[in-house]
């Protein structure tokens, strides 16, 4: 488990969180944000994309520790 | 995916020496395009993460006081694509903006797909293709390898559990007149069934001073056609027909007929790309 701050829709959220959280999850289940959707969880279908500091990624393929530093919008 | 710990060096020092201390069950991860899938089915378990994100010497682009184009390891294909490249280094720039999709291309890294070594990945067409040169941090120091050093020929690479790819430097812009890649996949964010790529230089005379064909995704690694490349090499580019050019990078590389269906037609994709690859090097204004 890692303590992890994440700003999301410009909210820093801090929470404690298992390594293997993805960023999906972060948002979805800590942020509590679920218009972020879940859908293939093998960064195919897009439906988890979110904006990370200005650029689109698969949320369900990045780390939420990977993302850390970083400011995101989820959608 | 297994739990693991995850470790963010700031510096290359760090970096291996981190790797040198949890090897061989550490792993470096810089966009993890490639890693994370593999590791959400267990195909690969590290125990530590050894992530490249916070180290800034890693990502970024400048060219050498030779002339040489080092792209940093952890350099983005987005960053790849926006670089406004100039010379033959263009198509570096276009073979990044046009790979996956565009939110992989913002995560996923040039060096994060040489390591991963999938042969369906351009980046490993367009590094053995160019003749690239890759910087390989050591816990003892620096040292350089070419692609065919790189790889292994079965597949994967031959790095050390607690070495980093660093950088890849390509060749100074006018080291080739035109370089050309050309690709299929089934889908836009696909990965290739088959790539080519054909570097030429041209001298003065228009002769082909210099030709280099990589072909990728039909073998573990990818294949130069250098029987073919020789026997281009010296002729007028203007009287180079690409037609049979093609049919012998085909044929050099997979073999003259036969095989299963299957590779009949991957020999007739390679044959069509080959074509596309050097009708494009070959007319280039600049050659």
């Amino acid at each position: 488990m890692q303590d992890v701050t994440i700003s999301v829709n410009g909210r820093e959220i801090s929470a404690e969180i298992d390594e293997r959280t993805l960023l999906l999850e972060f948002i979805r289940d800590v942020a509590g944000l679920t218009g972020t959707h879940s859908g293939c969880l093998e960064a195919r279908c897009g439906c988890c994309s979110v904006e990370m500091d200005g650029n689109i990624v698969k949320s369900c393929n990045v780390l939420a520790l990977c993302s850390a530093a970083s400011a995101r919008r989820a959608w | 995916m297994k739990p693991f710990t995850y470790l963010t060096p700031g510096s290359t020092a760090e970096a291996v020496s981190l790797l040198d201390e949890y090897a061989p069950h550490a792993r470096v991860i810089a966009g993890g395009q490639t890693l994370l899938l593999a590791m959400k089915t267990r195909a690969e378990r590290p125990g530590v993460l050894v992530s490249l994100s916070g180290i800034a010497d890693l990502a970024g682009l400048r060219v050498a006081g030779s002339g040489e184009l080092v792209v940093g390891a952890t350099t983005t294909y987005a960053a790849l694509a926006k670089a406004g490249l100039t010379g033959w280094h263009a198509e570096i720039s276009a073979v990044g903006g046009d790979l996956a999709d565009r939110p992989v291309r913002t995560m996923g890294t040039i060096g994060g797909a040489l390591c991963a070594a999938d042969p369906r990945f351009d980046m490993l067409t367009l590094v053995a293709g160019t003749g690239a040169q890759l910087d390989v941090l050591a816990p003892s120091g620096v040292r350089t390898l070419t692609p065919q050093e790189f790889f292994r020929p079965g597949g994967g690479i031959k790095l050390a559990p607690n070495e980093i790819l660093a950088s890849i430097r390509f060749a100074a812009a006018d080291a080739f007149t035109a370089v050309a890649f050309e690709k299929f996949r089934q889908r836009t964010f696909d990965a290739a069934v088959a790539s080519v790529l054909c570097a030429v230089r041209t001298d003065a005379g228009g002769r082909l001073a210099a030709i280099r064909i990589a072909v990728g995704a039909v073998r573990p690694v990818p294949v130069l056609a250098e029987g073919t490349a020789a026997e281009l090499t010296g002729s007028p580019a203007a009287y180079v027909d690409p037609d049979s050019a093609a049919t012998r990078i085909a044929t050099e590389v997979l073999g003259a007929s036969g095989g299963t269906p299957e590779e009949q037609y991957r020999r007739k994709l390679v044959q069509a790309l080959a074509r596309k690859a050097l009708r494009t090097a070959l007319s280039s204004p600049r050659s």
